[in-house]
């Protein structure tokens, strides 16, 4: 498709760099500051970062324990619908929902969008801004982290990363390298604008609150 | 643009004390990371793709359209106009929902797609604020930075039949709800792309608001239209430059959303417009290619003394601050677009602020003497000056008629009401000095 433009273009380019030297790549972009943290150690790094961008985490000891932690939450901010990712433990976290629905492939964005919240299982967690890795392969699980006004979040603690390091992001880019389509997208807290006066208003677009359960990571008793 | 453009300030008296804040909150942000080391890492990883940037464009190239995407090639902005229009006409769209991007300023698409039938919508609060207002934004990440709330308020009173309210809260909540409807009847979604990487032909976009993913996610088509310098050469590059984005930005740590758009899912179509549009202009000139570095920020605006004091418009289109001084006349030619390139005091403030250490003050000046040499009319005033004189400065009479002319004009100032129109802003707040009573020459004469 327009190939007389792409060939023009590209022309354009190679003759304006004519001369310029080619440098190599550069080694060592990943720079592994990942330690050996104990989990509980990252997540409360991660849920005091979290809570500075106006988001919320809660730690649940066993996954056990984790349906009836969504459920108390849910009751105590009036969600009642929900729509559920289609991961295990999204499945599983919502089983004492009566209200959850999976987002399977054939869903539309207007049933999306008049749900009370989505549920969805978070990939990676960044304990250093605290952000949850999301990876969405259908049209269904893409449209979740956006339309609905509340977000709750479930993860494991072994998916807690210290920072931004490729480690940490090895979902996404695994993804990004093996042709998977659809989106990754790394939500750091609810959605926002400062684009009156620069005063901070939430649920610009996306959801108002994100809750993120994470399971396994709580500080031996 | 005007030739007046720059004595008149633009934008709400709080500009500079909200540029201030926010640059007082970026700092903070920064010193949470190793940010010089970043910073010079950032710059060599742009100075690496910049110079194998015909490779790197076939490479994004062959990887987005291996995951199932289309790229098209605009060499001008017309060109990339058009091809957008086509593709809205091909997927039977009449209406487009747009992220925020520069570039799609740049290309004039609202205009151009409002004259193929094809409703714009802007979704970035800031933009939807100014396409309401029918204005051009004013910063590049605070497109409505000019407007104050009772602007807004006011502004949503008379076109969207609302109750007055100042209440920033009240009014995202009104725009938000509007917003909603319009996503879900759109044929076409918008982004920009903050990065498209060769590697593996994957589009990064960094926002807070949600609304570059609902643009990409929710319509059936998503169109990302990117300058060609936007291609970087891998993944890992990214922990370089989120965290510097951000944080020169916005001041935070990561924005709220960093949307990897890695190819549409099945059901979805996804096409990359790479737009020249003066690029390679760019880039054949090596000393304004770092210029091409640039990562849209705004950090340089938010320093610098002029934009503090005159806001974006007074800089013409597209993009304000330092950085649009050179970018502009760059692209759209120095001779008619010029008069930015003397909007700097060249105090080198944008260069210490810059995430990936353009050398901002050099390019301005170097664009200045440009300027000059293709006789911009906003460079005519300076020419005659320096003309005048070096031809004074030669000749010993000329000189001594033009500093008794001087003398006089400044001995008459000391007690005459009126002003010149030109220098009253200076002189109605600082007194001139008086001059001597005598010249040097005559004062030397006579102790001979």
């Amino acid at each position: 498709m327009n190939q007389l433009a792409r060939a023009e273009l590209l022309a354009a380019v190679a003759d304006a760099l004519r001369g310029t030297p080619r440098t190599e790549a550069l080694t060592g972009t990943d720079e592994e500051l990942e330690h050996a943290a104990d989990p509980s150690v990252l997540a409360a790094l991660f849920k005091r970062e979290l809570e500075a961008v106006d988001g919320r985490a809660e730690l649940v000891a066993t996954l056990e324990e984790l349906p009836a932690a969504i459920r108390e939450y849910a009751g105590r901010v009036g969600l009642q619908t929900f729509l559920v990712g289609v991961s295990d433990l999204a499945r599983l976290a919502s089983s004492l929902l009566d209200g959850a629905r999976p987002a399977d492939a054939g869903i539309e964005a207007r049933d999306v969008e008049a749900v009370d919240c989505a549920l969805i299982e978070a990939d990676a967690l960044l304990a250093d801004t605290g952000s949850a890795l999301v990876l969405a392969r259908t049209r269904g699980e893409r449209l979740l982290p956006y339309l609905p006004r509340a977000c709750i979040v479930v993860a494991r603690g072994s998916a807690l990363h210290a920072t931004l390091t490729s480690a940490a992001l090895r979902v996404a880019f695994a993804a990004a390298r093996s042709g998977v389509t659809g989106e990754a997208v790394m939500v750091t807290g609810p959605s926002r604008t400062a684009d009156i006066e620069k005063t901070m208003v939430l649920g610009a677009h996306g959801p108002r609150t994100v809750m993120v359960f994470i399971v396994g990571a709580c500080s031996p008793a | 643009m005007s030739a007046s453009g720059f004595q008149r300030p633009l934008g709400p008296v709080s500009l500079p004390s909200s540029m201030q804040r926010s640059v007082e909150h970026k700092h903070a942000a920064q010193a949470q990371v190793a940010w010089t080391a970043l910073r010079e890492r950032a710059h060599a990883i742009k100075a690496r793709a910049i110079a194998d940037l015909d490779r790197l464009l076939v490479r994004f190239e062959r990887e987005f359209e291996a995951r199932g995407g289309t790229v098209l090639w605009a060499r001008t902005a017309e060109e990339a106009a058009a091809l957008f229009v086509d593709i809205c006409k091909r997927h039977g769209a009449s209406s487009v929902v747009k992220g925020k991007s520069m570039l799609s300023e740049e290309l004039e698409l609202n205009r151009r797609l409002e004259g193929a039938g094809i409703e714009p919508v802007e979704t970035d609060m800031g933009e939807f604020i100014v396409q309401l207002a029918g204005q051009r934004p004013s910063h590049i990440i605070a497109p409505a930075v000019h407007l104050s709330r009772e602007d807004v308020g006011a502004l949503f009173r008379d076109k969207l039949g609302v109750p007055y309210s100042d209440d920033p809260a009240r009014l995202i909540a009104i725009a938000s709800r509007r917003l909603r409807e319009r996503y879900l009847q759109a044929g076409v979604g918008m982004t920009g792309a903050n990065f498209a990487i060769a590697e593996t032909g994957t589009i990064v976009v960094v926002e807070n608001e949600g609304n570059g993913g609902l643009s990409a996610a929710v319509p059936p088509v998503h169109v990302v239209v990117a300058g060609i310098e936007k291609v970087i050469p891998t993944l890992d590059d990214l922990l370089t430059f989120l965290p510097l984005l951000s944080r020169a930005g916005t001041g935070q740590k990561l924005t709220t959303y960093t949307h990897f758009f890695l190819g549409p899912e099945p059901g979805k179509a996804a096409y990359c417009i790479m737009v020249d549009a003066g690029r390679t202009q760019i880039l054949r000139d090596a000393k304004i290619r770092e210029s091409l570095y640039c990562i849209k920020c705004g950090a340089c605006l938010s320093v610098c003394p002029i934009y503090r004091r005159t806001g974006g418009w007074a800089y013409g289109p597209v993009y304000a601050g330092p950085i649009g001084a050179i970018l502009t006349p760059a692209m759209l030619g120095v001779r008619h677009h010029g008069e930015p390139t003397f909007a700097s005091t060249l105090c080198g403030a944008c260069r210490e602020e810059c995430p990936v250490d353009i050398d901002l003050p050099h390019q301005l000046a170097y664009m200045r003497s440009k300027a000059v040499l293709a006789d911009a009319p906003a460079a005519r005033p300076q020419r005659a000056t320096l003309r005048w004189f070096a031809r004074a400065m030669r000749s010993l009479g000329m000189y001594g008629t033009a500093a008794n002319i001087a003398r006089a004009a400044l001995w008459t100032s000391t007690w005459s009401p009126w002003k010149p129109e030109a220098i009253r802003a200076w002189t109605s707040s600082r007194e001139l000095p008086r001059p001597a009573a005598r010249s040097f020459k005559t004062w030397w004469r006579k102790r001979q």
